[in-house]
């Protein structure tokens, strides 16, 4: 599959207004890490296993203001990602060029068996991908089972949780820098002026940083897990997203975002709202 | 030569809690897979090992966040009060070589004139009890810039874990000072011993001492233009993760917080891998790419700091090389800058 990877990008790369091709690469035994390749003759750098876990839609936004097409290698999730960018313009699908990588889901951090990120994850539906490697269609992944570790718990016992969860977290950014749906020019955290945020990073920051950020990705979370993943103090972030992801289930019974072509919910409005703010009834 | 001392590991409850009655004391604590160094008595493990600490050591004596003074305004006119860095001398137990090295690079910066007060007190008021470390990742290349991780230059004592028995080396006065509240555990052997005893009980396991990182050229404008910026440009997320993970990465911001007629003013961690650490009110900003930023942090390391006082400022930790999480790796970009050097690119 990697030679027929190699050569999809050797041909992409023979076009004359093909700017790059971002994939995956491994040098020395080192971690699998993003490739960004440019001239045909780079092709043999790339790679394509169980360990290719950055979502490499992440680095579009970046690369959709350079001009040229940008080819791009993309599991089931991080279609979905690049498919919510699309619908958000922040990369115009005639400016990409994409192959799909039938994910039979990435390996866990320790032992062979299947991460627990993959667990549940649907490819999206309907995508139009330039190419592909094998047929685009969500594997027999493990599915996802309710998360235990909040369930019974009183509002005060969740605090608590939360509590510990959050004064792990080092205040490093490194959650919002690796999400494919932080493409905002200035985020709230790094406006000066005005100055939303302070740099003190107490316990009180951390919990207005991890709201802030959940609220902002509610709708737009693909779940991923690069977040988790990336994170060096082990704070569980995915529980919060998880949270978001089933709140838009049973409120709009709206399933998996980038799934489909239908927008996410809070991305669009109806007439028939029954908010009176949207036009419902009063 | 000194005398060498021992005392039996299930001792080590007990000792800590000696020195927490004269002493505040920190040590690396394990809580589930979570590591760091925190002040006792708290619930956990206190780890002794080649295992590093989530957050360096920099944090005892460059708090993430550090209030500098307190601001009241009355009648009278505005109050201003100083904050106290410190309270009661510290001993600071169980922490690694590279850790204990990266504060002698943190001193250039911070006792160098005008001194940093906060820093120096610290400074002063903190006991360094290492442990002698025989390597534990493949990250490690502290044996690449100088450092001894069985015997680190800087320690006031070093602990040595023989199996049964931790031994203790004394080495400053302000190491010294331990032996009378630790007398009850101690053992002392009929043998003296010097920095090779240890060597002969503990050998490296693992640690790369061949990344040239004294070789990488001192001039600065020959390494701008190198095409390695440009690649790992593209690759860097800017997350900030490594500055805050560094040993030596020491930039802070300064700020104000006004609540009604007081305030208080901060500092805290910072970081230029932030596009807006070097903007201007303008809206310029010098370092308008990841390109720039990226560059600055390692040539800082590896360039800048050595020409203005002769070491890197790098300790071989390895800890932005397991957190990056798109495997940009500092021993990987030292190679190269000197391998194009040598190929004269």
């Amino acid at each position: 599959m990697e030679n027929k990877l190699r050569e999809i990008a050797r041909e992409f790369l023979q076009q004359p207004d093909a700017q790059c091709f971002i994939g995956y690469e491994q040098v020395n035994e080192g971690p699998v890490r993003p490739a960004f390749i440019h001239t045909p003759g780079e092709v043999n750098r790339l790679v394509w296993n169980r360990e290719c876990y950055t979502n490499l839609a992440a680095y579009l936004p970046k690369f959709a203001k350079t001009g040229g097409i940008v080819g791009i290698a993309v599991k089931g999730c991080d279609a979905r990602a690049l498919r919510e960018l699309i619908r958000a313009r922040q990369v115009e699908r005639s400016k990409v060029f994409i192959v799909g990588l039938p994910c039979t889901g990435l390996k866990a951090p320790e032992g062979e068996s299947i991460a627990e990120r993959c667990f549940g994850c649907i490819f999206p539906k309907d995508f139009q991908y330039d190419a592909v490697l094998g047929p685009m269609t969500t594997p027999d992944f493990p599915p996802r089972t309710e998360d235990e570790t909040l369930s019974g718990l009183s509002p005060e016992e969740r605090f608590s949780f939360w509590e510990k969860e959050i004064e792990k977290c080092i205040g490093c950014d490194l959650c919002r820098k690796i999400c494919y749906a932080c493409f905002c020019p200035e985020c709230i955290f790094e406006s000066r002026q005005p100055r939303w945020v302070t740099s003190r990073r107490s316990l009180t920051e951390k919990f207005f940083y991890h709201s802030v950020r959940a609220l902002h990705l509610a709708g737009r979370c693909i779940g991923c897990g690069e977040c988790e993943r990336g994170c060096p103090a082990g704070v569980r972030l995915m529980l919060i997203n998880r949270q978001l992801q089933k709140d838009l289930q049973d409120l709009f019974d709206y399933k998996g975002i980038g799934v489909s072509e239908e927008p996410p919910p809070l991305l669009t409005f109806s007439k028939d709202d029954p908010d009176p703010f949207f036009g419902g009834d009063q | 030569m000194t005398k060498l001392h021992y005392f039996n590991k299930a001792d080590l409850p007990a000792v800590l809690n000696v020195l927490q009655e004269k002493w505040d004391v920190f040590a690396p604590i394990k809580r589930g897979v979570e590591l760091r160094i925190r002040e006792l008595p708290f619930t956990g493990e206190v780890y002794l090992g080649p295992k590093k600490p989530l957050i360096p050591l920099k944090m005892l004596f460059l708090p993430e966040v550090e209030d500098l003074f307190l601001l009241d305004i009355d009648k009278t006119g505005p109050h201003i009060t100083p904050m106290e860095p410190i309270a009661r001398e510290r001993v600071i137990w169980g922490v690694l070589g590279c850790d204990i090295a990266s504060l002698a690079l943190l001193d250039r910066v911070f006792l160098k004139k005008p001194v940093d007060e906060a820093y120096r007190k610290r400074r002063e008021q903190s006991i360094l009890i290492a442990m002698a470390c025989i390597g534990e990742g493949p990250e490690c290349f502290c044996t690449s810039l100088g450092i001894d991780p069985l015997q680190p230059t800087g320690a006031d004592a070093v602990l040595a874990d023989t199996g049964e028995t931790y031994l203790i080396t004394f080495i400053t006065e302000k190491g010294k000072r331990l032996i009378e509240a630790l007398q009850p555990f101690l053992k002392e052997s009929a043998e003296t011993t010097d920095s090779r005893k240890i060597k002969e009980v503990l050998k490296l396991k693992y640690n790369r001492g061949d990344i040239p990182a004294d070789q990488v050229p001192k001039e600065e404008k020959k390494l701008w233009d190198l095409s390695i910026w440009g690649d790992l440009a593209s690759r860097c997320l800017g997350c900030g993760v490594c500055t805050v993970l560094c040993p030596t990465c020491h930039c802070f911001d300064v700020e104000d917080e006004q609540h009604g007629s007081s305030g208080k003013r901060f500092r805290a961690w910072d970081s230029c891998m932030n596009p807006g650490f070097t903007r201007m009110a303008s809206g310029e900003n010098p370092r308008p790419t990841q390109r720039e930023r990226l560059r600055q942090r390692f040539l800082h390391k590896l360039t800048y700091f050595p020409v203005k006082e002769g070491v890197p400022a790098c300790v071989g930790c390895g800890r932005c090389i397991v957190n990056c999480p798109v495997g940009i790796k500092i021993d990987q970009i030292i190679t190269e800058i000197v391998k194009s050097f040598c190929r004269g690119d």
